[in-house]
């Protein structure tokens, strides 16, 4: 798995949904967890931690939220050199193909459907790390 | 039910599959991310329907032309009972701010899965982001005021969703 000490972004305007996501993360082991409540607060977020030399390591963000949605930080992120390579999770409960494809095109690393358990997102932060290590075996390559 | 308490058929948001798949998106939703069961009971249409319960999550819906409104009400026992559950902790009663933002968030599901699974039959919905109040500060709805209700039972308490056509 990831280092202990990767730094986790939690993107979503419901506390509730954040808690529930920074508890799978602490039964993972991962303490480092920041939190937005929507994609312009979270891009704020990612922003201030780079500038801070303590930058976010891997986004967790809903797609719904006002102000702004989680496939346009998504796409925000990817447009900008220091985050691309971000992992970056989406979590929703909107699940039409429509959208799973569009968040593919847009480079999302992970999608987790609501309603989930915290197995189903705990297998997928797995599969994520995995994808990481691919990549970099392949660039080291 | 009065006499006067009528329904369009032909309205979309009426149809079955809506029904079927809202009440399968509270089972699923309140299955998986609250271990918890709920038994759907007979529908009825009704005219000035208050809902009885503490908190009610409001969402509105489109598909065009049509419009309407889908609302979720909880006693906050059975709220507060969901959320800490899901949350795998307690839940103080006095808070009401995070017993509103859990059913907010759990509504969202209720719908959200409902939602997918009605486009891909051919529905067009369109959602908003859900709105939880207390019950008694719900806003007057517009329209004929005729509703229908889709009672559930978590427990022994009754919870109910509500379809508002525009």
């Amino acid at each position: 798995m990831f280092n202990p000490n990767t730094k986790f972004l939690v993107a979503d305007d419901f506390s509730t949904m954040r808690k529930i996501v920074k508890k799978v993360l602490d039964e993972l082991g991962y303490k480092n967890v920041v939190e937005a409540v929507d994609g312009k607060n979270a891009l704020e977020v990612i922003n201030e931690a780079f500038k801070s030399g303590q930058p976010v390591e891997f986004i967790i963000s809903d797609w719904n939220m006002p102000n702004m949605q989680g496939i346009d930080l998504l796409k925000a992120c990817k447009a900008d050199a220091n985050f691309k390579s971000l992992p970056f999770m989406l979590v929703t409960a909107e699940s039409e193909q429509a959208q799973i494809l569009e968040a593919a095109k847009a480079g999302v690393s992970e999608y987790v459907i609501k309603p989930f358990n915290a197995a189903t997102l705990k297998a997928k932060i797995e599969r994520v790390y995995v994808k990481v290590q691919a990549s970099q075996q392949k660039k080291a390559a | 039910m009065s006499a006067a308490a009528k329904l369009d058929p032909s309205h979309p948001f009426l149809n079955s599959s809506v029904i079927l798949n809202i009440s399968n998106g509270v089972t699923e939703t309140l299955q998986t991310m609250a271990q918890t069961e709920a038994n759907f009971e007979k529908p009825f249409v009704a005219k000035d329907w208050k809902t009885p319960t503490d908190l009610t999550v409001f969402l509105d819906l489109k598909s065009d032309p049509y419009q309407g409104q889908v609302r979720f009400h909880f006693d906050k026992s059975v709220a507060r009972g969901i959320l800490e559950k899901m949350l795998g902790s307690t839940v103080s009663e006095t808070d009401l701010v995070e017993i509103l933002d859990g059913v907010g968030e759990i509504s969202n599901i209720f719908f959200g899965v409902a939602k997918t699974k009605l486009n891909l039959i051919g529905f067009k919905l369109e959602m908003s982001v859900p709105h939880p109040v207390s019950s008694k500060d719900l806003p007057e709805t517009i329209g004929n005021k005729t509703c229908l209700v889709i009672p559930f039972k978590v427990g022994d308490t009754s919870c109910f969703v509500e379809m508002i056509l525009y």
